[in-house]
């Protein structure tokens, strides 16, 4: 049978992550450390996870449901640890939410939300914390 | 420099003393108390002592739970209780609300939304007393990153008698919890803000499931706030 999607090599990833965390919500999300919004004031629902060439790709709808899907990216993830209810990514090139970015330079990282920009020079956070 | 939080001292004549349960801790800022297995993903302690500190908002108006009553796991202490850094409150305790207790929160407005095309008018973090004073002080007392909330607008909603929720102080917030334009609480230092000890916070655990105990329907109380004079609306 052919594969619904073409190979990835983060094809057994995407599927670790469907079939952990599928569903679950999350209060917290970090994007090289930054939360991308006030932790637990929302929360979010994972509802699909796929790879595509160096990306790992996820959906996030609002907990509430009231709201549009939000494309989460993470682009050359390495280090994934994939828990029963949290994702961690130690390192990436670059992660995205929605309008908001990071990615590493030689620098530091450069954040991006809208047509901001900040580069943030110092020691790299956890590429993508994903939290209850 | 970034004005700290005022003294405990301030706090302290607007307090009320009630027999409680110690609270739920942030790690490092109990390191010495003695602490009972963990239940239910919280932190049960084993038996009934000391007191809480209620700020004046919140006197006679709820009850402290232990944390060995069932109905404290509604408050999910364990999201609103966070280490230093990472904002949230410090220590936190279960309460049950014994009256309606009106509740307040700082938000973008109607005009604004987020990538999933709704407004923040709804969310975790609330509190018992009505915004006021410069807005540039209530972010720093209720730590509060630029990127997190425009702070224009104030709506007001009904908690429910018999809510339970978890009330606690503000933790403190680092630069890299912000990633954003806020700047360092002082020259040097890696926090945009620090504990707030007398500010306390709300923390309504998904609201959006709690319509029969938080009635939040009606935003014709909703105004945008002077900037100035937060409990002022603007013309």
């Amino acid at each position: 049978m052919r594969p619904v999607r073409p190979a990835s090599p983060h094809s057994e990833l995407a599927a670790q992550v469907r079939a952990a965390l599928l569903d679950r919500s999350f209060g917290e999300l970090r994007l090289f450390g930054a939360a991308a919004f006030r932790p637990h004031d929302q929360a979010w629902t994972l509802v699909s996870a796929w790879a595509r060439g160096p990306a790992l790709g996820m959906v996030l709808v609002p907990a509430s449901r009231d709201g549009d899907a939000v494309l989460l990216e993470v682009v050359d993830p390495e280090e994934v640890a994939v828990g029963t209810d949290r994702l961690e990514v130690a390192r990436a090139g670059r992660v995205s939410f929605g309008s908001r970015s990071a990615e590493v330079q030689p620098e530091g990282v450069l954040r991006r939300r809208g047509d901001r920009e900040k580069l943030v020079i110092g020691p790299l956070a956890a590429a993508l914390i994903l939290a209850p | 420099m970034r004005r700290a939080p005022r003294s405990w001292s301030v706090f302290l004549l607007l307090a009320a003393c009630a027999k409680a349960p110690p609270p739920v801790a942030a790690p490092e800022a109990t390191p010495a108390a003695p602490a009972a297995p963990e239940a239910g993903g919280e932190r049960v302690q084993s038996e009934v002592v000391g007191v809480v500190l209620l700020p004046a908002s919140l006197q006679g108006r709820v009850e402290v739970l232990p944390a060995e009553d069932p109905a404290a796991a509604a408050a999910a202490l364990s999201k609103a209780v966070k280490e230093a850094g990472m904002g949230g409150v410090y220590e936190g305790w279960a309460v049950r609300t014994t009256e309606d207790l009106t509740v307040w929160r700082m938000w973008n407005g109607p005009d604004v939304v987020d990538e999933a095309g709704r407004t923040n008018r709804l969310g975790g973090w609330w509190t018992a007393e009505q915004p006021a004073g410069p807005v540039d002080q209530y972010r720093l007392d209720y730590e509060i990153c630029d990127s997190w909330n425009d702070l224009t607008w104030v709506a007001s909603c009904t908690l429910r008698a018999g809510a339970v929720v978890a009330v606690g102080p503000g933790q403190s917030v680092s630069l890299e919890t912000c990633g954003d334009d806020t700047p360092p609480l002082e020259e040097g230092s890696a926090l945009a803000f620090g504990q707030s000890p007398e500010h306390w916070q709300v923390y309504i655990h998904q609201p959006w499931n709690r319509t029969e105990e938080l009635d939040c329907t009606v935003d014709t109380a909703d105004y945008r706030a002077d900037p100035e004079e937060l409990s002022r609306a603007l013309e």
